[in-house]
Order: C-alpha cells, then sequence, then structure tokens
C-alpha cells in the first residue's frame, strides 16, 4: 500500500481518542465545560431552537402575568427539553473518535478518496447524526452525514471523493464536526480541526516509448543482496501488516513471541536510472515543465512495475535507489514538489549505462533521452 | 484504545422513519385534541370530529393526496374566516381553542415537510397548554407527560430524517401505504435495549429537571395578575343559584362527585360538621324562593375585579367576645358547581390567586362570580369562622329606617305581622324591597290562617325572641315530620291551600332538607321574626390520605337564617338530626378524625387530584420560601448527623486504641489482615495484578489480550500436534493464530475484530 502522508495525521481524534480514566475525571471542570466549552467548540441554537426560547419565554410572561402554575409547568417542561437536549448533543459526542485517511495515489486531475472513519467508543450509548465538513486546500468542499446509529463499539467509514487540480502538496482538513442531535434545537460544534497534508503525484500521462530493449539489460535472474521475492531466503524479520501469513515463521515466531516472517532474497533484473534535471533554463515553459513531472513520474511507475528501473536522481539530490515500493513512492514525492530551479550545477557522472534524461521538445512535448536517443516521447 | 465488537442491530431505513414520523405526528395531534375533553361539553363534537379524522389519516396515508391541491390552498383563507364569524359570536377564549384545534388538525391531515412538523409540535403544544391552563385538571400532567414523551421521539425522529435526507425533501422519498405489522416488527427489530432504557431514563431526567425548575423559578407576587385566560361556563348548579324552587337541592345529592376540597391550613379549626353558604334567598312564592331583586342590588349588582376580598363586616368572635382564632382554609372548586362561592360566612379575607370578577353583597354576605369557572377555582380564606352567628348591621339599619314614617317602604305581602317591636306595615300588592322579603308569607289568608295558627301553638301564644322561637319551632317539626327524599303531598283539592310547603306542613309528611327550611321559614316569619334560606352545602369528609376535607354534591344542604334583633343572623337547621339552632359541632380531635377519614379507592384518588392542586396549581412564593427552609433544615439535619457519626466513630476508635492488646478486644483487625493476606496470595498465585481486579469489577470480564494469549496457547499446542479428524485445516488454523497474535501484542489499530476472531478460535478448536 503506498503512502503518501506528509504529516502523520492519521490518529484518532474526538473525544473518544483518548482512553477514558475515572482518575482523570474532575467535577469542576465537567461542569465548567458544560457551561462554558473548550476552545474551538460552541453550542448556537437553530432556528428551531430560537423559536422555541422564544416560546419559552412567551409562556414565561404569561405565566408571571397570570401567576398561572400551568404555565409554569409549560415554561419549565421547554426549559428542561433545551437542558436534557444540551446534555444529551455532549453525551452523542462523548467517546467518540474520527480519523481520515486517504487512499492513495493522489495524482494530479484524478479523483481522489478521503475515507473517513468513525468509531463509537462507548459501552452502551450509539451515536448519531455527526456532520464532518471537509476540505481540500485545492477548493473542493463536502460534509459526510453519518446517516445511521453508529451502535457502541461500531466502526464507519465514509468516503468523501475530491479532485486535486495539480501535483504538489494538498492540505485535506477537516473543519469541524457538527451534529443537531437530539431534536434540532441546538446545533453543536466540535472543533479540533484535523488536517493532513498529502503529496499529489504528478498526472499520468500517455507516452510513446521508444527504447530499444536489446543489448542493454542487465544481468538477469541473479540473487542480489537485498530483500525480494526470490525463492532464496535471507533472514527473518518481525511481522508488518500486509504480510502474507504465508510467509510466517512458526519456529520463529514461538522463539521470539512475536510473529515473525521470513525474508526472501531479491532477483536481480535489467535496469534504468532517471536522471531528472530542472534548470529553469531548460525548462523555461512551466507547460513542458509539468508534462516533464508526468512523464518521469509515469516512466518510473512502469519501469518499477516491470522490474527495469534501477534509480533515479533529481537535481543536486541523493540518489534514490528503487528497490521497494516505498523507494519508488519517495520519488514520486520529490516529484511531486520539484520546480524548476535556477542554479544547477550541471549533470553529473553516473557510473551506469542506462541513464534516462529529459528534455523539451521544440516546439512542445517532451523527450526522455536513453544514450543520446529518444526513449520516449509525449 | 479498545474496540468492543457487538452484534449489529437492524437500523429503521429512511421509508420506515417517515413511516414513524407520519405516525407519531398524528399521535401528538391525538393528544392535544383529546385536551379538549376536558373542557366545555359543546366543544366535544368539534374534538370527535377531529380524532376521527386524525386517526383515519394516519391509518391511510395516501387519503391526503385525494384531496385537490386547492382545497389545500383555500382551507387556511377558510380556517381564518371561521375563526373571526366565531370571534364575533362567541367567548373569544373559546374561540381560540377552536382555531388552535383547527390549524392542529390541518396540519395532522396534511403532508408534512420538517418545518409543518415543527409547526405541528408548536401547535399542539398551545392547545394543550391552552386547555390545561382553562381546566388546571390533573389529567393535564398526564397529557403533558405522554405529549413530552411523543413530541422528544418526534423530534428526534425528525432531526434523523432530516440528516439523513441531508436537506432534501421528505416528499422525494415516495410511500403512500404504511405497511402497520411489518412495521411493528421492524421497530422492535430495531429497538435496542440500551437506547430505550436510555430514552426512558432520559423522559425521566425531563420530567425531574422540569420538577427543579419549576420549584427554583423565582415567584413574584404580582400584585394584579391578570387572568385573561379563563373559560366561563354558561350553566351551573341550579340548586346554587339565585331561584331554587324546592327538590332542587335535593337533586344535586343525588351526585356523588367532589364538589369542593378544602386545605385547612395551620390555626384553622374546621367542625365535624361545617355548613358551607353559597346563596342566601331572601323571597319566597309558591314553594321557590329566590334572592330577590333588592337584595341582590343592595350593595351594588356589578362584578369588580378582587384579588383581595373583605366583608364589610367582620366575623364576631366568641360568645364571650373574644375574637375568635383565625384560621386559614383553601377551598378549590370544582368547574361548574355554581357562580356563588362557598364560604363559612364568617371571614376576614378572601384572597384569589388570580383576579376575579366578582359581585359582593355584603348584606346576604354572599359572593358571586360573573359566571361559574369553567375551571378549578381556588381560593384562600382568612379568618374562617364556622360559627352559625353572622352579624348584619344593614339589616338592623333598615329594620330602624322602616320603622320611621319617612322610612316606610312597601311592606311583606298580607302581613300584619310587627318586625320585633317594631313592626312592619302591611303594603299595597307588588313592590316588597329588602329587608322585607324577609317576613313575606304566602298572600293566601288561609295558608297565613294556618301559620299563625301553627305560630300559636308552638310559642303557646306567648311572644318568644328570635333563639327561643328556632328552638321551639325545630322541635315541632322535629315531632311533626320524618326526614324523607321522597316527598308526597296531598292533593290540592283537599287543602284549599296551593303552596306546597303549607301543604306539607299540614299532612305532617316527611321531607327534606328544603321542606324542612321553607317551613321554618314561613313559620318564623309568621311569628315577626326575619328569616331567609341558604343553600350551600353541610359537612363533609376527611380524605384519609391527604387530611383535608372533601366535600361532595351529597353534602348539598339548605337551612336557615334567623335575625336575631340584636343585628346578626342565626344559623337555625331545622332539618331533622342537624345542628339546630347557631350551634357549632365541635372540632374533630386526630383520633376522631383517623376514625372518620374517607380512605376509600376514590378517597385516593382524590388526594392526587389535591396533591395536584396543593402542591402545583397553588404553588406560590410562600410555598418556595417553605421549600427552601425545608431544604435548609435537611441540610442542616445532615451537618448534625453527620458530625454525629464522625464523633461516634472517634469515640470508637479512641476506646479500641485504648484497650489492651487480646484477641477479644483486637482479634477482628486481625483476622481481617489475614483474610487480605490470603487474597492478596490468591491473586498472586493466579497472576492477576490491580489492573485485572479492577477490570474484572469495571468490565466483568478478561481483557481482550489476555484471552487473545489463552486462546493463541491453546491453539499453538493443537498446531504442534494436529487432530486426527478431516474437518481440520491447518492453513485456517495459522491464519487464526496470526490474528490472535496480533491481538495479542499488536497496536490495537491493527486488530481484527477480536469477538469474531475468539469465536472462530473456538470453533476450530
Amino acid at each position: 500500500m503506498l503512502t503518501t502522508t506528509i504529516s502523520d495525521t492519521a490518529q484518532w481524534s474526538g473525544p473518544g481518542a483518548r482512553t477514558w480514566r475515572w482518575r482523570e475525571f474532575r467535577l469542576g471542570r465537567f461542569l465548567l465545560s458544560l457551561v462554558i466549552p473548550p476552545r474551538g467548540q460552541k453550542v448556537l441554537p437553530t432556528a428551531a431552537g430560537v423559536a422555541m426560547i422564544v416560546i419559552a419565554l412567551a409562556i414565561g410572561l404569561a405565566a408571571y402575568n397570570t401567576s398561572s402554575n400551568i404555565l409554569f409547568i409549560a415554561f419549565s417542561l421547554l426549559l428542561s427539553t433545551l437542558v436534557v437536549s444540551g446534555i444529551l448533543s455532549w453525551m452523542n459526542f462523548g467517546r467518540t473518535a474520527w480519523r481520515m485517511t486517504l487512499q492513495p495515489p493522489l495524482r494530479a486531475g484524478q479523483q481522489a478518496v478521503l475515507n473517513l472513519e468513525v468509531h463509537n467508543h462507548k459501552r452502551f450509548l450509539p451515536t448519531y447524526c455527526l456532520n464532518f465538513d471537509l476540505r481540500a486546500s485545492s477548493g473542493d468542499t463536502g460534509r459526510l452525514v453519518l446517516r445511521q446509529r453508529l451502535d457502541p463499539g461500531e466502526t464507519r467509514k465514509m468516503e468523501w471523493a475530491f479532485r486535486p487540480r495539480r501535483r504538489g502538496r494538498e492540505m485535506v482538513e477537516m473543519t469541524g464536526v457538527n451534529s443537531k442531535f437530539p431534536f434540532g434545537f441546538l446545533h453543536k460544534h466540535f472543533g479540533g480541526r484535523v488536517a493532513r497534508e498529502v503529496y499529489v503525484w504528478p498526472a499520468r500521462i500517455v507516452y510513446q516509448i521508444m527504447m530499444d530493449a536489446s543489448g542493454t539489460a542487465e544481468t538477469v535472474g541473479e540473487t542480489v543482496p537485498r530483500p525480494g521475492h526470490g525463492t532464496e531466503f535471507m533472514s527473518v524479520r518481525r511481522y508488518q501488516s500486509g504480510d502474507s501469513h504465508r510467509h510466517i515463521h512458526w519456529k520463529a515466531s514461538a522463539r521470539q513471541r512475536k510473529l515473525m516472517v521470513k525474508q526472501l532474497l531479491a532477483e536481480n533484473q535489467r535496469g534504468y536510472f532517471l536522471f531528472i534535471e530542472t534548470p529553469l533554463v531548460v525548462w523555461e515553459n512551466p507547460a513542458q515543465f509539468e508534462q516533464m513531472c508526468s512523464l518521469a513520474a509515469s516512466m518510473a511507475e512502469d519501469l518499477f512495475r516491470q522490474g527495469q528501473l534501477v534509480g533515479a536522481v533529481i537535481n543536486d539530490g541523493a540518489p534514490i535507489l528503487t528497490r521497494r515500493v516505498s523507494d519508488l513512492e519517495l520519488l514520486l514525492d520529490q516529484l511531486a514538489v520539484v520546480e524548476p530551479v535556477e542554479h544547477f550545477g550541471g549533470g553529473r557522472l553516473l557510473p551506469l549505462r542506462n541513464v534516462i534524461t529529459f528534455e523539451p521538445g521544440r516546439p512542445d512535448g517532451v523527450h526522455a533521452i536513453l544514450r543520446g536517443r529518444k526513449a520516449a516521447s509525449a | 484504545m479498545r474496540f468492543f465488537a457487538v452484534e449489529k442491530q437492524p437500523q429503521l431505513s429512511l421509508e420506515e422513519l417517515c413511516h414513524v414520523r407520519w405516525l407519531l405526528g398524528g399521535l401528538l395531534a391525538l393528544l392535544s385534541v383529546w385536551t379538549l375533553f376536558h373542557l366545555e361539553v359543546s366543544i366535544w363534537p368539534f374534538a370527535a370530529v377531529a380524532t376521527v379524522t386524525i386517526v383515519g389519516v394516519m391509518l391511510h396515508p395516501a387519503l391526503p393526496g385525494k384531496v385537490p391541491r386547492l382545497v389545500w390552498r383555500l382551507l387556511v383563507p377558510l380556517i381564518v374566516v371561521v375563526f373571526v364569524v366565531d370571534v364575533l359570536s362567541n367567548e373569544i377564549v373559546l374561540s381560540l381553542v377552536r382555531l388552535n384545534t383547527m390549524l392542529v388538525l390541518y396540519r395532522a391531515v396534511s403532508y408534512r415537510e420538517r418545518r409543518d412538523d415543527l409547526q405541528l409540535i408548536a401547535l399542539s403544544l398551545f392547545l394543550a397548554v391552552l386547555t390545561g391552563v382553562l381546566t388546571v385538571s390533573i389529567v393535564f400532567v398526564v397529557q403533558i407527560l405522554l405529549f413530552t414523551a411523543v413530541g422528544m421521539v418526534l423530534l428526534f425522529v425528525i432531526n434523523v430524517v432530516d440528516d439523513a435526507l441531508a436537506g432534501a425533501p421528505v416528499s422525494t422519498v415516495r410511500w403512500v401505504r404504511i405497511p402497520r405489522r411489518r412495521l411493528l416488527l421492524r421497530l422492535r427489530q430495531a429497538a435496542d435495549v440500551r437506547v430505550v432504557v436510555l430514552a426512558g431514563g432520559l423522559f425521566a431526567a425531563v420530567v425531574l429537571v422540569t420538577a427543579l425548575i419549576f420549584l427554583a423559578v423565582p415567584r413574584f407576587e404580582v400584585s394584579n395578575p391578570i387572568n385573561f385566560l379563563a373559560l366561563n361556563r354558561k350553566s351551573s348548579l341550579t340548586g346554587f343559584s339565585e331561584n331554587v324552587a324546592l327538590g332542587e337541592v335535593t337533586d344535586i345529592q343525588t351526585d356523588d362527585g367532589v364538589a369542593m376540597r378544602v386545605d385547612v391550613r395551620a390555626g384553622a379549626v374546621v367542625p365535624e360538621e361545617p355548613y358551607w353558604r353559597m346563596v342566601a334567598l331572601d323571597e319566597y312564592s309558591a314553594g321557590a324562593f329566590r334572592m330577590s331583586p333588592s337584595a341582590r342590588s343592595a350593595s351594588g349588582d356589578r362584578a369588580l375585579p378582587y384579588l383581595d376580598l373583605a366583608p364589610m363586616q367582620q366575623p364576631v368572635g366568641d360568645r364571650d367576645g373574644r375574637p375568635r382564632e383565625n384560621g386559614r382554609i383553601v377551598i378549590f372548586l370544582e368547574p361548574g358547581v355554581s357562580r356563588y362561592l362557598p364560604q363559612p360566612g364568617g371571614f376576614s379575607e378572601i384572597q384569589f390567586r388570580e383576579t376575579q370578577e366578582i359581585i359582593p353583597n355584603d348584606v346576604l354576605r354572599v359572593y358571586a362570580m360573573r359566571e361559574a369557572s369553567a375551571g378549578l377555582l381556588s381560593y384562600q380564606i382568612e379568618g374562617a369562622d364556622f360559627g352559625g352567628v353572622i352579624p348584619d348591621p344593614f339589616f338592623a339599619q333598615e329594620r330602624t329606617r322602616a320603622a320611621t314614617p319617612s322610612g316606610r317602604r312597601a311592606a311583606p305581602r298580607g302581613g300584619s305581622l310587627s318586625l320585633g317591636g317594631a313592626g312592619l306595615e302591611p303594603a299595597a300588592r307588588g313592590g316588597v324591597a329588602y329587608p322585607h322579603t324577609t317576613l313575606a308569607l304566602p298572600e293566601a289568608p288561609e295558608a297565613r290562617e294556618y301559620l299563625a295558627g301553627i305560630v300559636a301553638e308552638i310559642t303557646g301564644g306567648r311572644e318568644v325572641g328570635a333563639q327561643e322561637f328556632a328552638r321551639l319551632a325545630c322541635v315541632y317539626l322535629d315531632r311533626r315530620h320524618s326526614y324523607s327524599r321522597q316527598v308526597r303531598l296531598p292533593p290540592v283539592e283537599g287543602t284549599r291551600i296551593e303552596d306546597p310547603v303549607i301543604r306539607w306542613l299540614q299532612a305532617g309528611a316527611g321531607g327534606h332538607c328544603e321542606f324542612f327550611a321553607a317551613a321554618f321559614t314561613l313559620l318564623g316569619r309568621a311569628a315577626g321574626h326575619p328569616v331567609r334560606v341558604i343553600a350551600g352545602f353541610k359537612g363533609g369528609t376527611w380524605n384519609g390520605y391527604e387530611n383535608y376535607f372533601m366535600v361532595r354534591h351529597a353534602h348539598a344542604h339548605a337551612w336557615c337564617e334567623i335575625y336575631d334583633g340584636a343585628g346578626a343572623w342565626l344559623r337555625v337547621d331545622p332539618t331533622p338530626g342537624a345542628g339546630g339552632i347557631g350551634t357549632q359541632s365541635e372540632p374533630l380531635n386526630q383520633a376522631q378524625v383517623a376514625l372518620a377519614s374517607d380512605r376509600s379507592t376514590s378517597a385516593y384518588l382524590d388526594s392526587l387530584r389535591m396533591i395536584w392542586y396543593r402542591r402545583i396549581v397553588n404553588f406560590d412564593q410562600r410555598s418556595q420560601q417553605g421549600v427552601i427552609s425545608s431544604l435548609r433544615t435537611v441540610g442542616r439535619t445532615a451537618r448534625v448527623w453527620s458530625e454525629a457519626v464522625v464523633q461516634v466513630v472517634r469515640e470508637q476508635y479512641a476506646a479500641w486504641q485504648k484497650a489492651p492488646l487480646s484477641f477479644a478486644s483486637k482479634g477482628d483487625i486481625l483476622v481481617l489482615s489475614i483474610v487480605l493476606f490470603l487474597v492478596a496470595v490468591l491473586l498472586k498465585r493466579l497472576g492477576l495484578g490491580k489492573s485485572d481486579v479492577l477490570e474484572w469489577f469495571q468490565r466483568g470480564q478478561m481483557s481482550t489480550r489476555r484471552r487473545a494469549g489463552l486462546l493463541l496457547q491453546r491453539l499453538e499446542a493443537r498446531v504442534a500436534r494436529p487432530p486426527r479428524r478431516r474437518s481440520w485445516d491447518e492453513e485456517r488454523a495459522l491464519e487464526l493464530a496470526g490474528q490472535l497474535m496480533i491481538i495479542r501484542f499488536g497496536r490495537v489499530e491493527t486488530w481484527p475484530e477480536p469477538l469474531k476472531t475468539f469465536r472462530a478460535v473456538r470453533r476450530i478448536l
């Protein structure tokens, strides 16, 4: 699974994010919070709530004018409904947690899906009618509604689709959680802005491959000293989420009292190296520059999928050896934020034969160059 | 962070929620419309039609769709027109009630969006509160509580549906039929016990908070509260009006319902059989008494707004001249009993909760409202005096004035009777005015002769005072007539006298209180003593549950008042077995009250009403101060009690410390220490720590990680020695072991669902 998160905010947020302990309970603070909500939280009456308050006041006035205790009862009843409404609203939010996760990859111009998980940590009471306001820095806004009851211990996943406009950093944030539960008289806003900054990779583009594969391949089929999906045993390591259960090493697990999996050696294949230079003098046209980023990202992914990507380097940066998926992600993350640079020291001498570089086409388009010849064009 | 997996509860679909919303809206409208049945009978058909219509539309929601749109559009203007016409021809409060009902009906039978539902709730609330204010019935409590419960559920459903629709109109959900049986089944399936318990708890919380707010809302003594939400009843019981024919009071006695309740406050003493005066009737004509127009207008016939009402003459006090101890009683008069207020005759002040329009008649000492109240009327009487002596300086002045030539007025018809020596002369026909009406006799000479003969027989030809005459007359009536509700009069032809009372006297027949009172009145007048008939209640029963006095319609009674010639009227009750002249039965002591108390089921139910009237309807600033005072007392008592407990514990501890070291004195501590030690050792052996024990108490179960660890051990053992059964799936076992390892050691965020995993592992084991 690809990871594109810049800020690690996939933590649970909300009142139920932390384990609640009795010893941390302070009655005074609790009572004060009911009267003066904590920072970011606010309770506002809705239109129906305002109407109800006006009706209650009118009945109260009539009660004083007539000294009628029946009217005083009605007045008390309306006020108590408001009070109970506030308490219920507070209880509804209580011990409810939520977190945002994004379904990578995020690419410019393509629809992205934000997953919102809501979990009810309450032991007895369900949670109802929560509204989550969401906003992306590219301009999209949306609201996710908990339409059905969230039972105790239950987790509900909701999805919000948005479309990042361009590559770069995208800030997706939950601007607030609010609810009109239970009677629609009070609108409780639970602040606690949750934001996730993610990389939006360059858009995938269609390009024409002109590479001649003959005679350029590295040695194929030999094992290389790095983890992979070969057949030879390399070592054991701790189980990680996503590992196949078939690779669990039971003896090692029993000895370590931890779940351990077998690590196998990778086998070598033919490989290319991407060299991405972005001097401003070369990439004067922003459209061509964006096209180059997209071409580089698309080629990197395709070559990696074919096992033919050895690594890449961007300008003066450190070379990235693409041994595993996370290396490719790192490369794409860098491509997401790469910009034309004013001062660039010039091409470095790479000790590899299959180095692919990029140059703008004339008058438009972008070309990938391998050993002086066009390897791909977009 | 822990995940406690629970069984997935089925939930209602949006369409089903819409069904529930529709039904709840109808139910709410019904609850408010049903409050009308406590109001005037004239509004009942209106309420019945509304009920039938709402129920029909509730069960067949397709019906409103068959009504043309034009009709719906015309309905609101039509309602306005009906209201305007209604206001012009009827009492405004009733018109308001009818308008409110029509609006509730309109909203209940039309398709509703969120705003319409909120309007329905508000209108229904208005109707319920309005009728509650008008009737002040205890049923209001039940209705408003039911209303609150249904209203809260409806608001909740509206909110849920609104969120589910995300702002789209309800009409986007297409449905025309409510599958009632299926809906009930689905409701049952979807009903989560926890939610139901929570809803019950919430409702209790609402009631509790309401009670607290009701008690805590500051009450001010508003100097002149306006009773603008009052409904007058056109009719009242005929026996308690200005015109009372013979038998009308007795007719009231056939009803056993409670007519009024008397809350006896501190300082007040209510005798065993108190008399509650309501109307005084001075004019007699052919078996009917009435309040003469001159008596009615003697102290003005205009209704004036009163909050406090004091009579012109104060109670006379004891026989020895000492003022009577002021007592306070609160009377709760049921709706429609009479426009005349029951009162003991002597009092210093009547206080109303709200301003009331009262026509005070200090001449007859009766107090009437403009019309009988359609709701419960409560008023407080200060300085209640149940003695049978009512001072009347006005009558003495009138008598003096009548004795002088210039002040002579029309004299009683056909009577050449003396008035305590002052003597009123006979006058021409007609135009007899008060106070001469209290001496008027039947016109027939035979009747007067007959009465004069009886008077002579009673007095033996002597001239006796009013009190002595009353005593002798009561003895005479008691000897000649027995008490009977059935009165059989001889035919007119035989006696040549048409007056029924004279015929009754002649026949020596049994009769009820009205005949005795009427007969005594005529005899007294024939003897020259001014006499008037009083109708009201006599007696009552103590409620054995709430210690108040219940006066039923069955206690309706008629008696007389005779002028004693010395500025006061004496109560005379000539009915056999009654008190007789001006006597006052002694108040009961506590034991007697306990014995005489009514502890029947109906009394219990009535006591609930009294609690309602006492604690709720009559709750005022004074009651609020009482509550605060009680709370202070409770607080003080609790503090004293806790201090005493602390003191005792300290003393015992000090004594224990000082005691010599022996098993007898300190063995309990030793035993306790050993037990605690053994428990600690046992826990240690079991490998349980403090957190486990706490967790056990908190959750009543083992921690999820520990359970996973135990199951993992068993699964590993089984994997090491696989069973020979064919169903054994090693791959599945290894997969589950992996899941157990994650639960046992992994981060909570990565856990699979624990309960499902545990269940699967147990199955494979």
